[in-house]
């Protein structure tokens, strides 16, 4: 019982978007400083921050359906692949508005990610993870075939995004777009998990007949999961394609899909910070070994197998000393400053 | 023993209750009715079918046989629309939600009392946002937490709690829903005598206040014979004995069954 002295309030506080006077200015402050600070760094570091910002949408998603919901899923890429490819549809060969096909984008993917998930309904555990499996297989099989929507195995150019005539050529103000994606996707997040559906879907992960006798209808539950986690998914995937200006089929792979379900697992199972810190480290990480690297070697045959290697020994040691991932970590160490900056209106409180 | 209170809530009557679980017999044509307002003890040795019957009531199992809640057949009601009617029930082990707060805890109790839709809970402010429910439900489960004298744990995950209290948080919960009928699985199992007295006076009092219909499993014949009405005695799935707790005991084949005497 030694968290109830820190965390105690002596009320409920009516359900608030974030619950500490901290994690309100922090994230407001680190949104101004991304707003402000990204229209002054090299082209390569918004890059970096862009493929943060949007794994962290993506991550979102993935973490709703199997952080919260408890449904692992392995094919968290490839439909990220179908709003990528569906939303350059849209706007190349339909014409329609960039916004509007982002957010067709992210609908369809849903409804693709509810017939999946139909048949996954009877499957848990190791049986659900090898039923998404076979989605991602046949998802990329799509791409790989459907030409009419693809337009080559590889994939497909979709050029500058641009909003009613403003051209995003300057990839600071693509970041921007993203930005405003994410917080909104962010925020969306956090108003599910303190409504009632965060409430069912956990409820069912953990104690699913518990759940049914409370009223909780497992099927439905479960496939709205897989409807929003999947939106996320699709949105994702389809800023992700004008980002590289390239829907490039390879980018939803297997290997893509594991690394997003990595992503949550190291970031935070369930949690907001889960998904933003996972995605930091996801991108991150690879770019330092790469870098450190490139320095003490010269031979680069040798370092990207062993780039592999040390990313998958991070893994599993993130697995063995702290499995509850790096929003854990990040929310011990926010206590202790809490405590410090924030000592006086917690007395306040208190009293 | 308490006076049963006047009520408005249906009466529940079983007749020929049967299920069989491969080879055994769980339940054998068991037939009762419990009487608004009453508290209904089910004993009975371990595996005379105590547990099998109430997740018959409450939906998990479908036996043959009927359940008549009032006018409602329930056994053509699918499990997670039985709380709807007002049917609540809390579990033989602890099946509180050990990661979520106790305050989250009891508020999934009221959850089906939730209406608003996905796009309400996307929004959650605003008009067509689900804030005012939800607010009122925390409120309500808040307020609750301090009829049970457990608001000062509200925001500790439940798992911290001991035992005793995370029966009683299970108790809470199944009260949030606001049942007219309440089944509980040996609610007194594993508590000390302390406990014990004051979790009797609490069903007591819902009952009496509340005029909630309790049906309960329970081991403790001091406990039966003081807080129940009637009492079921089962035995290898079949009703061996019914009436009140006194002239239960007094019965022959109880007392061979399971007060295990000859």
């Amino acid at each position: 019982m030694k968290q109830s002295a820190e965390k105690h309030h002596p009320m409920p506080n009516g359900l608030p978007l974030l619950e500490t006077q901290f994690e309100r200015y922090g994230a407001a402050a680190i949104i101004l400083v991304l707003v402000v600070g990204s229209q002054f760094l090299s082209g390569y570091y918004v890059s970096l921050l862009t493929t943060i910002t949007i794994f962290s949408l993506a991550a979102m998603g993935l973490n709703l359906l199997s952080g919260n919901a408890g449904l692992i899923s392995i094919a968290h890429a490839a439909f990220m692949g179908v709003g990528a490819f569906t939303a350059a549809w849209f706007v190349i060969d339909m014409g329609l508005p960039l916004l509007l096909a982002l957010l067709l984008a992210g609908f369809v993917t849903a409804v693709v990610g509810l017939l999946f998930g139909l048949p996954s309904l009877r499957l848990s555990g190791v049986y659900l993870i090898l039923a998404t499996f076979a989605a991602q297989v046949i998802l990329y099989w799509f791409f790989e075939q459907a030409l009419w929507l693809t337009k080559s195995p590889d994939g497909r150019p979709v050029g500058i995004a641009s909003i009613a005539g403003f051209h995003f050529d300057d990839s600071a103000h693509y970041f921007l777009l993203v930005l405003a994606f994410t917080v909104a996707g962010g925020v969306v997040y956090l108003n599910l998990l303190r409504s009632g559906l965060g409430r069912s879907m956990e409820a069912i992960r953990d104690r699913p007949v518990v759940a049914q006798l409370m009223g909780m209808n497992l099927q439905k539950t479960k496939l709205v999961a897989f409807a929003t986690g999947h939106f996320y998914a699709g949105l994702a995937g389809a800023l992700y394609g004008w980002h590289l200006q390239f829907v490039a089929t390879e980018a939803f792979n297997l290997m893509r899909s594991i690394e997003m379900l990595v992503l949550i697992i190291i970031g935070g199972l369930g949690s907001l910070a889960g998904a933003v810190l996972g995605a930091i480290f996801i991108v991150l990480v690879p770019e330092f070994l790469d870098m450190a690297g490139n320095r003490l070697l010269d031979d680069v045959s040798v370092i990207a197998p062993l780039r592999l290697g040390i990313f998958g020994l991070l893994v599993v040691l993130f697995l063995l000393y702290e499995p509850r991932g790096l929003a854990r970590s990040w929310r011990k160490t926010v206590h202790l400053f809490n405590n410090q900056i924030f000592k006086n209106q917690t007395k306040q409180n208190r009293s | 023993m308490t006076e049963a209170s006047p009520v408005h809530n249906p009466p529940l009557q079983i007749s020929g209750l049967s299920l069989s679980f491969g080879g055994v017999q769980a339940l054998d044509g068991v037939s009762f009715r419990v009487e608004p307002g009453t508290i209904h003890a089910i004993i009975g040795p371990n595996g005379a079918g105590k547990t099998t019957l109430l997740n018959c009531i409450s939906g998990q199992y479908t036996p043959k046989g009927k359940i008549r809640y009032g006018d409602t057949e329930l056994t053509r009601i699918r499990a997670h629309r039985r709380i709807k009617l007002g049917i609540a029930r809390t579990f033989q082990h602890i099946n509180v939600f050990t990661e979520q707060t106790v305050l989250e805890n009891m508020m999934v109790g009221g959850h089906h009392r939730l209406n608003r839709g996905l796009i309400s809970r996307c929004l959650f402010w605003g008009r067509w946002g689900c804030r005012d429910e939800e607010r009122a439900l925390q409120h309500e489960a808040f307020e609750l937490l301090e009829k049970l004298e457990m608001k000062q744990w509200w925001n500790l995950p439940a798992g911290e709690l001991s035992y005793g209290l995370q029966k009683k948080l299970e108790l809470g919960r199944a009260l949030m829903a606001q049942p007219g009928l309440l089944l509980l699985d040996e609610p007194m199992a594993g508590m000390t005598e302390h406990e014990k007295k004051e979790l009797s006076g609490w069903i007591a009092g819902i009952n009496r206040d509340e005029a909630i219909t309790i049906v309960m499993i329970e081991h403790d014949m001091s406990v039966v014979q003081s807080l129940s009405h009637f009492t079921v005695v089962l035995d290898f799935g079949r009703k061996i004995a019914e009436g009140t707790p006194a002239e239960v005991v007094k019965d022959e084949r109880v007392r061979k069954a399971y007060l295990g005497e000859d």
